[in-house]
């Protein structure tokens, strides 16, 4: 049995309540990716999917409850170690997309490389320009954030997000600020990562076309997370 | 709701926001606020200084060396109905228990109508008791009760260096008194004719007392007037009372009184006298003098000392007859066969000249015998010839006392003697007055007596005469309005509110440039509201007016604030000057003083600049399209999006470049080219060079917002100084223009003491400084003076050599009298003297060049002197009015070409000038000394103690200069200060501009951590970026000040102050790191994901 990318062993999350007490957003969640896989999280909005996002991308630590990733623990990992795999193994695509205004799209998509220690400079600029051209921004190359379309940013946020080949995609509310044509495209080009990469892709999303292309489908719903169709 | 209404609502809401606007409002409006006031204070005091020194007194008479009867004040003031008050005022030491002598002391003989016009009421000075002021009584160390000795040089009405004077003047006298009283500033103990807000040290005496002791029964010198309508009025009451005897002229009558001969006190009669006698009927004028010899031509036998009388060839005046010639003399019979002399025969007299300096040279002149005078002819002459003190009243020729240097065996001539026992003082010879006063006209004048013939009704006319025509002022006689003089003087002073503003401006400009940076961001945070009320169909113009009316409310605020902190500031500032900064008003105690209009003039002026600085800041936010600010892209993004370094040549790229360029050129031309005033240029040229890098610096973060170059950590935080750049290009200019002003100023620290023994330096080379408070009559340039005074018999003095200087008072013109002097003190020296020692590197030929215009050349004791004690330049006239009165120019021809020199305050003119204009300005009281390398503490003692009852306060004349540089240094220390200050609220906007800008990427580090940036990668990042910004900054400040530095450096005595600036580099860096650092921490901590949620 191989080991899955991501596990969630019984993961809750609750944050104090304005008039005391605690409001717990994840009860005990469960749950294994199989590397390779996509999957999609869906629910309303408030129901907890980006902290659950965020928690499988190590930017928020559980209320109790354990992450997995590729078997490893990462409970007692220091901030140092998390940090050194979110850069090497995860990569995130934001609904706002953080793009650096003082930098240009290949710029952009280069700011993960300048911390990864493995990879030489030419060789991820020259993985940058193949990946824009995959997704048509090959013409953009010196365009500032500024300058692009709403489209056009996301996809650099995605180039950015795979730039260092990461294991896992998480990706939230991806398709949020898009056309109905302008998701479809997105999700094309996921789903191509996904498939053509083999990496591992999580995508929270209101949009159920973008869900239904993913290998399985969850909705959480008052904290609990539901199995649903594939 | 008006628009008003929002922008008062808005104004509320976001007070928060503008809380820090405020305060930078406030701060510029305290600086600015507390400078005036500054200025306020030190105006106030000096005025206050001024009152207190002259009490009721509006005017005063003060003639110096005359002396007038007291009771002409009685006179004065019956004819104006002002109350007048006579003075006897002397210079002199006073001294005290275990002989703690004060020199320069002012000896003042009061009477009970002194004090009600100084200010003081109902206090006697009883005879024998002294009132000192507080100052003195201090220095003395003396209580009510102490006896004290006071001691001055006794006065003769005969000017002390008249040829024919007694030298006993040259004795000093002095008293015993009991400290009776002690007197305060309001009892005036700070009595001063001068305008100096310094308090001098006064001995108030009965003014019997003192003439008794100087021995000027009934006589005085200084009147005092109360607040008569002017100078003029006073000068022509003073006509309609005054007689002949406060002219200081008297009648002699021959016995059988057909001849009346007028004469003075002083011997010699003023110029202006005989002027009007001329004019009066017929008289005749009479010269009198000693002469050295008489011989007959070609023979050695000879005569010595005789007095020999000049007068007018009219017909009963005397035995000269009309018909004489210039070249014929009359001889009595004694004379003619002691020479066996007949008519016709030629005689050679043989007599002093008066020279410059007091010297004498002799001289002589060949005449022939017209005839001779027998012996009873000569008894009129006899009674009318002239009292020389010391002189016709000595009992044989071997005990007479004059000015002019005898020959001790000529002295002791048997025959001679002879006379004297026989005929005394009457005349051995007569020539014309026009051939007298050929040899013996000096700079005291040429009559000794006005014969005029007839009865009382005769010698009325000529006083008549005398009382119409002769102006006052001929005589010295000249009320100055010493009040208005004195607040004239305090007014003009220099300004210590521009000063202080001048100081405090960068203070001011940093504090400004925050505010504007700091509303800009408020704005900028408030830029969706912005587009909001463009969308809604404001107009940009009704937009900013609305934000500058927020702005108007935050600055009235804060200009209220600060101008209630300006108080403190002002009194802050006061407190340093009192006890910190005490040489930059050279110990004056301060007092504070607000005026309304001041603090009314601050604040509307700091509320106007901030305005400025707000609407600047407005601008560019609402000049943009409602688009980019609903969609929240703000100004400096999109203006780095925009703007692009043009590729060809454009003005606003070529501009730094040529600036720089021109800047080098004008470096390059300063140092080859030497130059007038090479520290204007080097200071043009560091600025200019300042503004061109950062015009550089400005073009870079251009660069660096395009994106050039390969991307890297640090070079990504680099970025964000183009992408910011107005708030970046604002830090690094406010630290370039701190460190610039701060290096640039700290290079004109000088070492004062460093090349003080070069001949060229402040010194002259000369080792002592010595002032007296008596003057010392003894020439001691010559070994007779020496001898005269012991110096020769003293060990301790070989091989010393002194340079004495005339020394006619003034008001100070150094940087120790704040007011601005309005007549300064000057110095009469002998070129020649400093010429060939090659002291002070002066042109000192100049002095010896007449002047075409008839003005009397004069130097400036100094650069300083010239360019702030005086506020005159190379070429500027100076008006003086000479002791009789009559005006003359001092041109200035150049000055002493060191910023200190021994002679700050004053001004150097010929001494011929000097004793022309001044010839009762008797002895020198200023003496430089040269002495043998070693010797300058022996020396030193050995002329203290020498010179001592001459009161001396000699000193190292470096240790002179260390006073008068004290006030400069002050002053560079306080701009250091607040320069100082300055920087740090630069620092401090930096931590500000720091902490803000973490705040606004806060979401941009939080991606970067999420991509996988460690803290201590991001930490570096932000690290690189700030370090940068104060690398840049010191480093265009530092470079730039090097170019101002250049002059400076090549001073005697500066050299580059690397300990300043490191420890100021170090200082400043270290603050800023601190900065960095903190806010570093604090981005830190910013949680990731809720940076990221927030975007």
């Amino acid at each position: 049995m191989t080991t899955p990318m991501v596990s969630l062993k019984e993961v809750a999350k609750n944050y104090p309540a304005p008039g005391g007490g605690v409001v717990q957003v994840l009860k005990s969640i469960s749950l294994e990716v199989e590397a390779g896989k996509s999957i999609a999280i869906v629910g309303p909005s408030g129901s907890g999917k980006s902290t659950l996002l965020n928690i499988m991308g190590l930017l928020d630590v559980p209320s109790s409850g354990s992450v997995l990733l590729e078997g490893q623990n990462l409970e007692r990992l220091g901030e140092g170690d998390k940090t050194a795999i979110r850069n090497r193994k995860i990569g995130f695509v934001f609904q706002q997309h953080h793009l650096l205004p003082q930098c240009n799209v290949l710029e952009n998509i280069l700011v993960p490389t300048l911390v990864a220690v493995s990879r030489a400079p030419g060789e991820a600029e020259s993985r940058a320009r193949d990946l824009l051209n995959q997704v048509g921004l090959s013409a953009r190359l010196e365009y500032r954030p500024a300058q692009l379309s709403g489209g056009e940013q996301l996809r650099v946020a995605v180039v950015r997000a795979m730039i260092n080949q990461p294991s896992l995609l998480l990706a939230d509310e991806p398709t949020g600020s898009l056309d109905r044509a302008g998701a479809e495209n997105l999700g094309d080009l996921l789903v191509r990562m996904n498939r053509q990469q083999g990496m591992t892709l999580i995508v929270v999303t209101h949009s159920l076309p973008l869900a239904m292309r993913m290998d399985r489908v969850y909705s959480l719903v008052d904290g609990v997370l539901i199995p649903g169709n594939t | 709701m008006t628009r008003v209404q929002l922008s008062l609502r808005s104004t509320l809401y976001y007070a928060g926001a503008h809380l820090s606007v405020l305060a930078g409002i406030a701060l510029a409006v305290a600086v600015l606020v507390g400078a005036l006031l500054v200025g306020d204070s030190v105006s106030y005091t000096l005025r206050q200084a001024a009152l207190l020194r002259l009490g009721g007194a509006h005017y005063a008479l003060d003639t110096r060396g005359r002396y007038f009867p007291e009771t002409l004040a009685g006179r004065l003031q019956a004819e104006t109905r002002v109350a007048v008050a006579p003075a006897l005022l002397l210079r002199g030491v006073a001294i005290g228990p275990g002989e703690r002598q004060v020199n320069n002391v002012q000896i003042i003989g009061v009477e009970e109508r002194f004090p009600g016009l100084a200010g003081q009421q109902g206090i006697r000075l009883n005879e024998g008791d002294v009132a000192l002021n507080v100052r003195l009584a201090a220095e003395l160390g003396v209580k009510q009760g102490d006896p004290i000795f006071i001691r001055f040089s006794k006065p003769s009405l005969l000017p002390l260096d008249a040829p024919l004077s007694s030298r006993k003047g040259d004795d000093t006298t002095r008293g015993a008194f009991t400290v009776g009283a002690i007197w305060s500033d309001d009892q005036s103990g700070r009595f001063s004719l001068s305008a100096n807000q310094v308090m001098p040290c006064n001995a108030f005496v009965s003014l019997a007392s003192l003439q008794k002791l100087a021995g000027l029964d009934g006589k005085v010198n200084v009147l005092l007037a109360g607040d008569a309508v002017s100078e003029e009025r006073l000068d022509r009451s003073l006509k309609a009372v005054w007689g002949l005897g406060d002219m200081g002229l008297r009648w002699r009558n021959s016995d059988d009184i057909s001849i009346n001969q007028l004469e003075s006190d002083r011997v010699i009669l003023d110029p202006g006298v005989g002027r009007v006698a001329a004019g009066v009927g017929e008289s005749a004028g009479a010269l009198t003098y000693l002469v050295n010899s008489i011989s007959r031509e070609g023979e050695t036998n000879s005569t010595p000392y005789s007095f020999v009388v000049a007068l007018s060839p009219a017909p009963g005046f005397g035995l000269v007859p009309r018909e004489m010639k210039d070249d014929e003399i009359l001889v009595n019979r004694w004379l003619a066969d002691e020479l066996a002399l007949i008519p016709g025969a030629s005689v050679r007299m043989a007599y002093y000249e008066f020279a410059p300096g007091g010297r004498f040279a002799e001289t002589s002149r060949v005449f022939r015998v017209r005839g001779i005078v027998a012996m009873e002819s000569l008894l009129r002459e006899r009674e009318l010839a002239p009292r020389f003190p010391g002189l016709t009243d000595a009992g044989r020729c071997a005990d007479w006392d004059i000015g002019m240097p005898l020959d001790p065996e000529k002295v002791e001539d048997k025959p001679n003697e002879a006379y004297w026992d026989a005929y005394r003082d009457t005349p051995k010879a007569f020539v014309t007055l026009r051939a007298g006063q050929a040899m013996w006209a000096n700079r005291f004048g040429d009559l000794t007596g006005i014969r005029i013939k007839g009865g009382a009704e005769a010698r009325a006319a000529m006083e008549d005469a005398l009382r119409n025509n002769l102006e006052p002022q001929e005589i010295g006689f000249a009320f100055m309005p010493v009040r208005r003089i004195a607040l004239k003087a305090a007014g003009e002073a220099l300004d210590f509110g521009q000063l202080f503003l001048g100081m405090s401006g960068f203070v001011m400009i940093a504090a400004l440039m925050l505010t504007a940076l700091l509303f800009s961001f408020s704005i900028q945070q408030r830029s969706q509201e912005t587009g909001l009320l463009l969308a809604v169909g404001f107009t940009p113009g009704r937009i900013r007016w609305l934000l500058i009316q927020e702005g108007l409310w935050v600055a009235v605020v804060g200009g209220l604030l600060g101008a209630g902190l300006g108080l403190l500031y002002t009194r802050t500032l006061i407190w340093a000057l009192g006890h910190v900064w005490q040489g930059a008003v050279a110990s004056t105690a301060i007092q504070f003083h607000a005026e309304l209009a001041t603090v009314i003039k601050g604040l509307a002026a700091g509320i106007a600049m901030a305005l400025l600085a707000l609407v600047v800041a407005t601008w560019r936010q609402t000049a943009r399209p409602a688009r980019e600010l609903l969609a929240q892209v703000d100004a400096d993004l999109r203006a780095a999006l925009d703007s692009t370094v043009p590729r060809n040549i454009k003005p606003g790229v070529l501009l730094p470049y040529l600036g720089l360029a021109v800047a080098a050129v004008l470096v390059v031309l300063g140092v080859f080219k030497p130059l007038q005033s090479p520290a204007e240029l080097f200071f043009a040229a560091g600025g200019l060079l300042l503004v061109s890098v950062l015009g550089v610096i400005r073009l870079n973060f251009i660069r660096l917002a395009e994106g050039r170059g390969r991307l890297t950590l640090a070079s990504l935080g680099r970025r964000n100084l183009g992408r910011r750049r107005t708030r970046s290009l604002t830090i690094v200019g406010l630290l370039a223009i701190g460190c610039f002003m701060v290096f640039a100023v700290s290079s004109m620290q000088e070492n004062i003491e460093k090349g003080a023994t070069e001949r060229s330096s402040g010194t002259g080379g000369f080792a002592l400084f010595g002032e007296s408070s008596i003057p010392v009559l003894a020439d001691l340039t010559s070994d007779a003076g020496w001898k005269k005074l012991r110096l020769d018999q003293e060990d301790a003095l070989v091989g010393v050599t002194l340079v004495p200087i005339k020394v006619r008072d003034g008001d100070d013109a150094s940087c120790l009298n704040l007011n601005r002097a309005q007549s300064p003190r000057l110095l009469g020296v002998n070129p020649e003297a400093f010429k060939v020692r090659g002291a002070f590197a002066a042109p000192w030929s100049l002095l010896q060049e007449p002047l075409v215009d008839g003005c009397v050349p004069g130097l400036a004791g100094d650069l300083n002197t010239a360019q702030w004690g005086l506020q005159k330049k190379v070429g500027d006239i100076l008006l003086f009015r000479d002791e009789r009165g009559t005006p003359f120019k001092v041109k200035l021809v150049g000055a002493l070409p060191m910023r200190v020199s021994v002679f700050q305050g004053s001004i150097l003119i010929p001494l011929s000038a000097f004793s022309g204009r001044y010839p009762s300005e008797s002895g020198s009281r200023i003496f430089l000394a040269d002495i043998p390398k070693g010797g300058e503490k022996g020396a030193r003692e050995c002329l203290a103690r020498r010179l001592g009852k001459f009161g001396l306060d000699i000193m190292p004349a470096v240790a002179r200069l260390r006073e008068f540089h004290a006030v400069e240094s002050t002053y560079m220390t306080m701009f250091l200060v607040l320069g100082g200050l300055g920087l740090l609220l630069g620092s401090a906007g930096m931590a500000i501009v720091v902490l803000r800008a973490i705040r606004e990427r806060r979401a941009e580090f939080a991606l970067l951590k999420a991509v996988g940036y460690s803290d201590k990668q991001v930490r570096r990042m932000i690290a690189a970026e700030h370090r940068l910004m104060l690398g840049l900054g010191l480093a265009a400040g530092g470079i730039s000040s090097l170019a101002a530095m250049w002059p400076n450096l090549h001073e005697p005595g500066v050299s580059l102050p690397v300990t300043t600036m490191l420890a100021f580099l170090a200082g400043i860096t270290l603050f800023h790191l601190f900065w960095i650092g903190i806010s570093i921490r604090w981005a830190s901590r910013v949680s990731t994901l809720s940076a990221l949620r927030n975007q």
